[in-house]
């Protein structure tokens, strides 16, 4: 038997007595707190969801306060001012009808491959000879000569020319031969080479006529 | 499940609610208050609770001893504050005791006596259901019920009658 269903003895009374008295509640609006609880038993957003949106507030507080932080502590920007020299000229540029590998012809003619057919020498100057047209010669002949290399048609005959040094028997090979180091005066070798070619009694086809 | 609905609070309101108040009196003065909000809180319940009664009766009693603690008394001082005179019970000339008297006298039980008494009187509590209420077990309960009782019978002088007698 549980104890609820034990009877006291002679104290039954005493329990219907006291039962019989009815608690006061006036205090209790019931009215009042039936609308209370109505509306406390509206659809609320989950816990969940309240939380994320706080947590996505509080996160979003502390990335625009650290950016406000950021933006208050920084350094105003720094003006460097600083002498820049100004650019020289550079080398004329190549056309890209020169810029080819050159070939060399059996006549020793040094021609891009624009200019291979050889038709037209007097028209256009071949390689490397265009590239250094209007260029002056500020040294020594012989630093020309270690840089370029001079067709074996271009070169002229020892005997005809007693300024080029020594006299030299040797025929000139088919790769062409470099000019022996002379003092020229500074001069360009476009005039460098009207020189030799009427030094060499040889006129050029603009000129001869 | 789907939340309580107002039918169903509302039988919960006139059936236990006074009862929830004068239970709530055994703590702070602001029992009224108490019950209200248990029972808001019950009707915010997404999920009702499987027993509401006893639900009531534990958001209750947590709720009493919280406002008396942030009243800033101590236990044994919270009934007489709560009792300033005002008998917790309505006087009614058929009542076989009368209101003050028995106020009186329940007031001057131990709290977890007079807790006992209340909840299983007026409450309808069984002793299984005030145990796990209390955190004690169910003859302890028990035993608190019986001393209680026979305290009272002692102070209001209520004649002891058979139990098989009607």
């Amino acid at each position: 038997m549980s104890p609820d269903e034990q009877p006291l003895s002679g104290l039954s009374a005493l329990e219907a007595a006291l039962a019989s008295l009815a608690p006061r509640a006036e205090g209790l609006d019931r009215e009042r707190l039936m609308f209370l609880a109505g509306q406390a038993s509206v659809a609320r957003p989950p816990v969940a969801h309240v939380r994320m949106w706080q947590a996505g507030f509080a996160a979003m507080s502390a990335v625009a306060a650290s950016l406000l932080m950021a933006l208050v502590t920084q350094p105003a920007p720094q003006v460097v001012e600083r002498s820049v020299p100004a650019a020289l000229p550079s080398t004329p540029t190549i056309p890209a009808h020169e810029q080819g590998e050159p070939s060399e012809r059996a006549d020793g003619w040094m021609s891009t491959q624009a200019g291979t057919d050889g038709k037209t020498p007097g028209a256009r100057l071949p390689w490397p000879f265009q590239s250094l047209a209007g260029r002056r010669l500020e040294g020594p002949l012989d630093q020309l000569a270690a840089a370029v290399r001079f067709p074996a048609a271009l070169a002229w005959p020892r005997e005809v020319n007693p300024d080029c040094g020594p006299s030299s028997t040797e025929a000139p090979t088919g790769a062409g031969v470099a000019i022996p180091a002379m003092a020229f005066p500074s001069m360009s070798y476009r005039e460098l080479l009207d020189h030799a070619l009427r030094e060499n009694g040889v006129e050029r086809a603009g000129r001869s006529s | 499940m789907n939340q309580l609905d107002p039918d169903s609070l509302a039988r919960l309101l006139d059936r236990h609610g006074p009862a929830l108040v004068l239970y709530a009196r055994q703590w702070c003065a602001v029992a009224e208050d108490v019950v209200q909000e248990a029972f808001i809180h019950l009707a915010g319940q997404r999920v009702p609770p499987r027993e509401p009664v006893g639900w009531l009766y534990r958001a209750v009693r947590n709720g009493a001893i919280n406002a008396a603690r942030g009243a800033g008394r101590r236990a044994q001082r919270e009934t007489a504050v709560a009792w300033r005179g005002e008998p917790w019970f309505c006087p009614s000339p058929d009542d076989r005791l009368d209101a003050a008297a028995a106020t009186e006298a329940l007031a001057q039980l131990p709290l977890h006596e007079r807790e006992t008494i209340v909840a299983r009187l007026w409450g309808g509590l069984a002793f299984d259901e005030i145990a796990r209420l209390t955190g004690s077990s169910t003859s302890t309960v028990h035993r608190w019920y019986r001393r209680g009782l026979e305290t009272l019978r002692e102070r209001l002088g209520v004649a002891c009658r058979p139990t098989n007698n009607p």
